[in-house]
């Protein structure tokens, strides 16, 4: 988690007002006991008496004699107004137990803002993190958190986001990692159409990256993590509308009520409008239901002295239907929905060393795909998830200092509904289906059943400082998986050194499940979770002001992987390893943004004992991603170098005719035994800012892939695998959005 | 759950497929596998032969280079497979080892018992594999390949299409049976319908054939000499 530490003037405000705006605290926020000193900027002395007050709330504290405060119980990315009778006020964002020295300066000095910037320490061990400021910089994402995940060190680097998740970490399969927002699983965190998030990027706040050995509280996944936390509405009130060629949306926040705010925001698909005049009139495609999507984002916070309530409502609407010809024939017809609402609430108390949180969230999903006339899936998911955690916070004890000791708990209910006729969808590693879309004479899994999937879960977890150089923390998180009858019990700890003023070592490992919920895994209750154990080793080092420099390597053992047997029958009999480095250089010096990532990986497993070793479907050995952004008056420039390994695919050798049925039987290769081609683009994007009045309007071209160097994804084949031909990702993807903001 | 599909499909969709469409006939394939008679009596015999076409060459019928049982077949039939101055064959056994495979597989008590065979087959360059399942202890013929017109003629070697015109190519058959329609002129539409359409841009000559299968393994075919003008 990124935390900025400013100090700024503010113009003619040397009143404290605390319940002004509304903290950005995103809802999982650890909790600190903050100390610090104030000075006078001007001379260096101490000032007592000055106003040190917390954002949101009416808590305050008063400076002593030597200008030093204690403020305790204050969330890490809290904001803290300082300010004297003599003094402009100052604004700290809350980042560890000491803040350090705040200078303050004198009432009318001027116009001048001094900010300074640091980071809290990182939620694990080579995380990351971007706010939304960031995500708006980065080039080739078109403004889109989705497309942002694959600039992150660790992230395969895929055309379009896959599974549910979105993304690869680390090698794995999609499925193995998670993506969070306000802390509870969203079914897909992109629409289906134009592979946009089904966030905009002006409804979070910031999202953290965990590509492994996080925290006990979280769990069923057995890769990483992201956690997204939305967008809190502004106490000052003020509006947002933007469109591009993919989408448009609306957004709006302000107060309510004396001590609260809202967010509220909407968007539409634009692509729809566009896609019938550039699809060609030769194509084999025609749409009965052009496609589009909506989504929409609310968010209500009130601050209620020592409790905090939140409220958040995200959907997501995705409709698509045609023909996969031109002759409108009904065994090429298909037709797909997504859609979804999941509501979170949670409440957070404070007082002394005592801190407590229970979040609520109930949610509904549906999703359905036919094809043809007698294929199709349709799933109704209904469910709510419960969950609380109680943490105390000592000064000392037992000589250790800052001991936090923390247990929560979880408990989900989700009833599944599901009545499919499909082919046997390929499973991580299998050959494609024949000649790429599925045929009536493939089906060969039907399925209509209701069932509950009931888990609960429990963790704990003790974190203390045991000399002024080294932290450690200790925990164990259980799962039980009630439907499979599995219970799972997951140590995890970390260990942390600081080995100079600017470098820290950390070093994590932990147990880790992902449960049988993927794709048609449902369909057995007896299947175990994954396991995966993970070892992480980091070092981070603050180079310079505003430069960081983060490299770590990791291991990962696999057990209990779901694969298929011989019979088509899932059973837990895979095993593998990841095993890799990242490097992540990192650059924020005024106008200048840099961003360089590298990820070294090989990840393997072998499916059953005996088979062979093979590649996992999105193992790429080397991907970088390279990027500068320069801010200049009111244009902004940016730039970014992508280069990725190919992924593995397994090919097809040649094929057998079944004379009787008239059709060819694929002879596979061994199991992603060749990749693709390795891929690079560069991707370019052009910002420019105008203020008219009191509006804000800036406009963005982003343009991915400038040299028109087409990525190849895959591979497809011939009615008798004779000839190849390659699935390709767009070769160039030009996006113009305007902006406007009150 | 199966969003894989979904997103599957869209990638198909986006997919820039340029290869050769399986009516083509200016490739080195298998088109179809004939079994004289499909199901045989106890004792009596299968001759195979396989229409075939390759690069620059058009449709021909041939032998095939090799001929093997499939792996798990029944017992008693190790020595089906012959060759001799006819050519490849299967010589079913005799009706007790025929009724004992069919108690074997669970089969009723007069049905046929299936056997499937493996053949190696040279088209033009390439050496290809197919399977072809008999069934030993009845007795069937293939079917007649029925009255094919182009254009309402009948299709006969040396017939003409007109370039720019779309023409309709039609087989006397049934719906229970399976219709494909090939050819090196032109392009085809409807290739597994009753009805096929062919339609020329540009001067060619070349060949038409097409394939009638019925359910039961019979196989019939017929080719032609063809141009468009």
């Amino acid at each position: 988690m990124k935390v900025r530490i400013t100090v700024a003037v503010l113009l003619g405000c040397a009143a404290v007002s605390p319940a002004a705006a509304q903290p950005d605290t995103p809802a999982e926020a650890e909790q600190v006991d903050v100390h610090g000193t104030v000075v006078d900027a001007a001379t260096g002395t101490p000032v007592a008496g000055a106003t040190v007050a917390l954002e949101g709330s009416d808590r305050t504290r008063t400076t002593d004699q030597d200008g030093r405060w204690v403020f305790t119980g204050v969330p890490v990315g809290a904001t803290l107004l300082i300010g004297s009778e003599k003094h402009a006020v100052a604004i700290l964002i809350v980042e560890t137990a000491d803040a350090g020295e705040v200078a303050l300066l004198p009432e009318g000095a001027g116009a001048e803002v001094i900010v300074m910037e640091g980071e809290a320490p990182l939620a694990a061990v080579g995380a990351a993190s971007l706010d939304r400021d960031d995500v708006q910089r980065m080039p080739g994402t078109s403004n889109d958190l989705a497309a942002t995940l694959k600039v992150l060190p660790g992230v395969g680097a895929t055309s379009f986001p896959v599974g549910y998740s979105g993304v690869v970490i680390r090698g794995s399969s999609p499925q193995d990692s998670k993506v969070t927002v306000d802390g509870f699983e969203v079914p897909t965190i992109y629409h289906d159409i134009a592979f946009r998030s089904i966030l905009p990027t002006e409804a979070i706040d910031s999202f953290e990256y965990l590509p492994g050995g996080f925290d006990v509280a979280y769990g069923r996944a057995s890769s990483g993590l992201v956690r997204v936390t939305t967008r809190r509405g502004d106490g000052r009130g003020g509006g947002q509308a933007e469109v591009s060629l993919i989408d448009g949306g609306v957004l709006g926040h302000g107060p309510a009520g004396d001590h609260g705010s809202f967010f509220v925001g909407m968007r539409r698909s634009t692509v729809d409008f566009i896609l019938p005049a550039i699809i060609p009139d030769d194509a084999d495609l025609g749409f009965t239901t052009v496609p589009r999507y909506y989504d929409a984002q609310a968010r209500l916070d009130e601050d209620l002295g020592e409790y905090q309530l939140a409220i958040t409502a995200i959907g997501a609407d995705d409709l698509l239907s045609g023909f996969a010809d031109d002759n409108n024939d009904p065994d090429e017809h298909f037709y797909t929905y997504t859609r979804f609402l999941r509501l979170i609430a949670w409440l957070r108390w404070h007082r002394g060393a005592w801190t407590a949180e229970v979040a609520a969230s109930p949610i509904v999903h549906a999703f359905r795909f036919d094809y043809g006339t007698k294929m199709g899936i349709t799933v109704k998911k209904e469910g709510a998830t419960v969950r609380g955690e109680v943490a105390h916070t000592s000064g000392i004890a037992d000589g250790l200092r800052d001991v936090v000791a923390r247990v929560g708990g979880e408990v989900e209910a989700i009833r599944n509904d599901i009545d499919l006729a499909l082919p046997v969808v390929p499973d991580e590693g299998q050959p494609p289906m024949a000649n790429g879309l599925p045929s009536e004479e493939e089906i060969a899994n039907v399925y209509d059943e209701v069932h509950w999937t009931p888990d609960v879960a429990v963790w704990g977890a003790v974190s203390a400082t045991f000399d002024e150089r080294v932290r450690g923390m200790a925990g164990v998180r259980v799962d039980g998986f009630l439907r499979s009858g599995d219970v799972a019990v997951q140590p995890r700890g970390e260990l942390s050194a600081k080995l100079a003023a600017k470098t820290t070592a950390r070093l994590s490992a932990g147990a880790y499940r992902r449960p049988a919920e993927f794709q048609d895994e449902l369909q057995d209750p007896t299947l175990a979770p994954e396991k995966a154990t993970q070892v992480v080793l980091g070092v981070e080092q603050r180079a310079d002001v505003g430069v960081k420099v983060q490299a770590s390597v990791y291991y990962t053992d696999r057990s209990s992987l779901i694969t298929r047997d011989e019979m088509g029958v899932y059973q837990n009999q895979g095993r593998g390893t990841t095993y890799g480095g990242e490097l992540l250089v990192t650059a924020r010096r005024g106008p200048w943004f840099a961003w360089l990532a590298y990820s070294l990986s090989r990840s393997t497993r072998v499916d059953a004992p005996g088979e062979r070793e093979r590649l996992f479907d999105y193992d790429q050995p080397h991907v970088v991603n390279a990027l500068a952004s320069y801010q200049r008056g009111k244009w902004q420039f940016g730039a970014r170098f992508t280069y990725a390994s190919g992924t593995p695919y397994t090919p097809a050798l040649g094929s057998i005719y079944e004379s009787d049925g008239d059709y060819y039987v694929p002879i596979y290769g061994g199991v992603n035994s060749e990749r693709v081609e390795s891929h690079h683009q560069v991707d370019i994007r052009v910002d420019r800012m105008w203020k008219i009045g009191a509006m804000s309007l800036s406009a963005f071209l982003d343009v991915q892939n400038v040299y028109l160097n087409q990525s190849t994804v895959g591979y497809g084949y011939n009615f008798d695998y004779s000839e190849r031909y390659a699935f390709t990702a767009f070769p160039i993807i030009p996006s113009l959005g305007v902006r406007g903001e009150l | 759950m199966s969003k894989t599909l979904a997103i599957a499909l869209v990638v198909v969709l986006g997919a820039c497929d340029d290869t050769t469409p399986a009516w083509q006939l200016e490739h080195d394939r298998i088109i179809a596998v004939r079994a004289t008679p499909p199901t045989v009596a106890p004792r009596g015999r299968v001759d195979l032969d396989v229409l075939v076409t390759a690069v620059g060459e058009g449709p021909s019928v041939v032998q095939p280079m090799q001929v093997a049982l499939a792996p798990n077949g029944p017992p008693g039939f190790e020595e089906s497979v012959i060759h001799d101055d006819r050519g490849w064959a299967v010589i079913a056994p005799d009706a007790d080892t025929v009724a004992a495979s069919r108690v074997a597989l669970g089969l009723d008590g007069s049905a046929p018992v299936p056997l499937t065979v493996g053949l190696l087959v040279r088209a033009g360059q390439t050496d290809l594999a197919a399977v072809k399942t008999v069934y030993l202890g009845a007795e069937r013929a293939n079917p007649e390949l029925g009255d094919v017109t182009v254009d309402g003629e009948p299709a006969a070697d040396g017939m003409t299409v007109p370039v720019g015109e779309e023409v309709e190519l039609t087989i006397d058959a049934t719906d229970d049976d399976k219709i494909d329609w090939l050819s090196s002129v032109g392009d085809l539409g409807d290739v597994d319908d009753l009805v096929g359409h062919l339609e020329a841009t540009a001067p060619a000559e070349g060949f038409l054939a097409v394939v009638r299968r019925d359910p039961f393994g019979g196989v019939a075919w017929g080719f032609w000499t063809l141009a468009a003008r």
